[in-house]
């Protein structure tokens, strides 16, 4: 990058559109990548990329290039991901899910151990249909199409479930008594017929 | 409602569109639209705080991993099989004439009896490596020796995928009808007249009283009619007899009371024909095994009936 006003005037535009968007940013791709980590990772490569723009554009148009650049690099990221998924699956499965386990733990701002317990208690209160679901989903990685055919539901319930154990943890862990917690998601949702 | 039920319901709202986001985030497409929704919806702090926290709590299902089964952890892989000897027994006796002495062996310890639920399927595991998945409604009772594998298919269907054993013939009873694997997979399905064994891969042999006996390779089926006693073998689109372990039902002229049969095995509420008249009319088509409600309204418009429908434990078919 050369030192001339116009690429320090870029500059100030990126570093702009990072203090604006960067949690943003960082919360769509930790969603997608589901690491906080990896996102932030991702996140910074899409502002040097920026950086590097010959011609920039007005602010507007950077910020839909910065998210459509980090999008694609994240999905550059998966797909790496997955052929070493594949290729630890083939030679030692059951030592994969350790591994898998060791990378989410160093998340950044990961929940810490009374409040670890508290999501496990969370957990075992859940209908056992409702935990095996989320949990095959969350932990085992399966399709929607694939759990529903394990756990002998419909997809629609799988998505219900999916759904209905996250808020379910999430208000239970805000302090809400769980008989409380059921009455208050009944009131959002309805379970599929 | 008060100031603070409405504060909890505003918060409620919007745990639940973080919710939403994380899965559209997760897997839906990246498109324009979205993004420019996601950036709008997330130019909200609070928004922002919720799916942040939501996410916080994604991950740390992550950090507890096998944890996070605590009790039910035992059962992963189990399936909804259960054991059930009991029934197990009592279903063997009906079984036990010439060539199905080797099922008098009750009380046998290598015995496995699973069962399944209305509208559940399971995967079951066997010990050689096979895999069997069992539909709905479904019993099987499966004995491994070192010298047989031997399963009995007691009621409703199962899809079998045999792993290779040339010394230890696999082999499946159904009722009558004996199928014996040689390396392969395939699917069994014992109705009320019939025993239907659908061939996806390599082959297999089918033994019925009478000496009556049929090979069938992939891409076949074997049909055992239990009034006329007689094996058929024919070619036939294995999709439709497999269609089941992904949730839909294909039927191909089959006679309503088989494909009412077969959803019964499905639906919470029963289906009943009521008119004999309605029982043979042949039915082709598609059933989401979800959707069963939706299937009975099309089908007043295929067949000359109507539904009703009370709302209790029975949805009736009757004559127009």
């Amino acid at each position: 990058m050369t030192d001339d006003p116009q690429s320090h005037a870029h500059a100030r535009t990126v570093a702009e559109l990072f203090r604006k968007y960067n949690r943003s940013l960082v919360s769509l791709l930790a969603a997608r990548l589901h690491s906080v980590e990896e996102a932030r990772e991702v996140a910074q490569e899409a502002y040097v990329k920026l950086l590097q723009l010959d011609r920039p554009g007005a602010v507007s148009l950077l910020q839909a290039y910065l998210f459509r650049t980090a999008c694609n690099l994240a999905v550059d990221r998966v797909r790496q991901r997955s052929t070493h998924a594949r290729l630890f699956n083939e030679h030692a499965a059951e030592i994969f899910d350790e591994v898998a386990g060791a990378q989410e733990a160093i998340e950044t701002r990961a929940l810490a151990g009374e409040e670890l317990r508290m999501l496990q208690t969370s957990l075992s209160e859940l209908s056992e249909k409702c935990r095996r679901t989320f949990l095959l989903y969350r932990l085992e990685g399966l399709e929607q199409q694939d759990i529903a055919r394990r756990v002998g539901i419909t997809q629609r319930m799988v998505r219900y479930y999916t759904s209905y154990a996250l808020k379910y943890c999430r208000l239970r862990m805000g302090g809400v008594p769980a008989e409380d917690t059921r009455d208050r998601l009944k009131r959002i949702t309805k379970e599929p017929r | 409602m008060n100031t603070q039920e409405a504060a909890m319901d505003m918060d409620l709202r919007r745990i639940d569109e973080a919710e939403q986001w994380m899965a559209t985030l997760r897997e839906g497409a990246m498109d324009e639209g979205t993004l420019a929704r996601w950036l709008q919806w997330s130019a909200d702090a609070r928004n922002l705080q919720e799916f942040e926290r939501l996410q916080q709590i994604w991950s740390g299902v992550g950090q507890l991993g096998a944890d996070a089964w605590g009790a039910s952890r035992e059962r992963r892989g189990a399936g909804r099989a259960h054991l059930r000897l009991a029934l197990a027994a009592s279903l063997l006796l009906v079984v036990g004439a010439g060539a199905w002495l080797a099922w008098n062996a009750i009380g046998d310890p290598n015995m496995r009896t699973y069962g399944t639920a209305v509208a559940v399927t399971s995967d079951i595991p066997l010990s050689d490596g096979s895999r069997v998945q069992l539909g709905p409604v479904s019993t099987i009772s499966a004995q491994l020796t070192e010298a047989t594998r031997l399963v009995s298919l007691d009621a409703g269907e199962a899809y079998f995928d045999v792993a290779r054993d040339p010394q230890r013939p696999f082999i499946v009873a159904a009722g009558e009808v004996r199928v014996t694997a040689i390396g392969t997979a395939f699917n069994v399905h014992k109705g009320s007249g019939h025993v239907r064994v659908t061939v996806t891969e390599g082959a297999i042999r089918v033994n019925a009283p009478g000496n009556a006996a049929a090979e069938a390779k992939a891409g076949q089926q074997v049909e055992y009619a239990l009034a006329e006693r007689q094996l058929s073998v024919s070619s036939t689109d294995t999709a439709v007899a497999t269609a089941w372990r992904s949730g839909v039902l294909k039927f191909v002229d089959e006679p309503l009371r088989n494909v009412v049969a077969d959803l019964n095995r499905y639906s919470e509420r029963g289906i009943v024909i009521e008119d004999a008249g309605l029982e043979a009319l042949p039915y082709t088509g598609t059933v989401f095994t979800g959707r069963i409600d939706q299937w009975l309204v099309a089908l007043e418009d295929a067949f000359p009936l109507y539904v009703e429908d009370s709302g209790r434990a029975r949805v009736r078919l009757k004559m127009k």
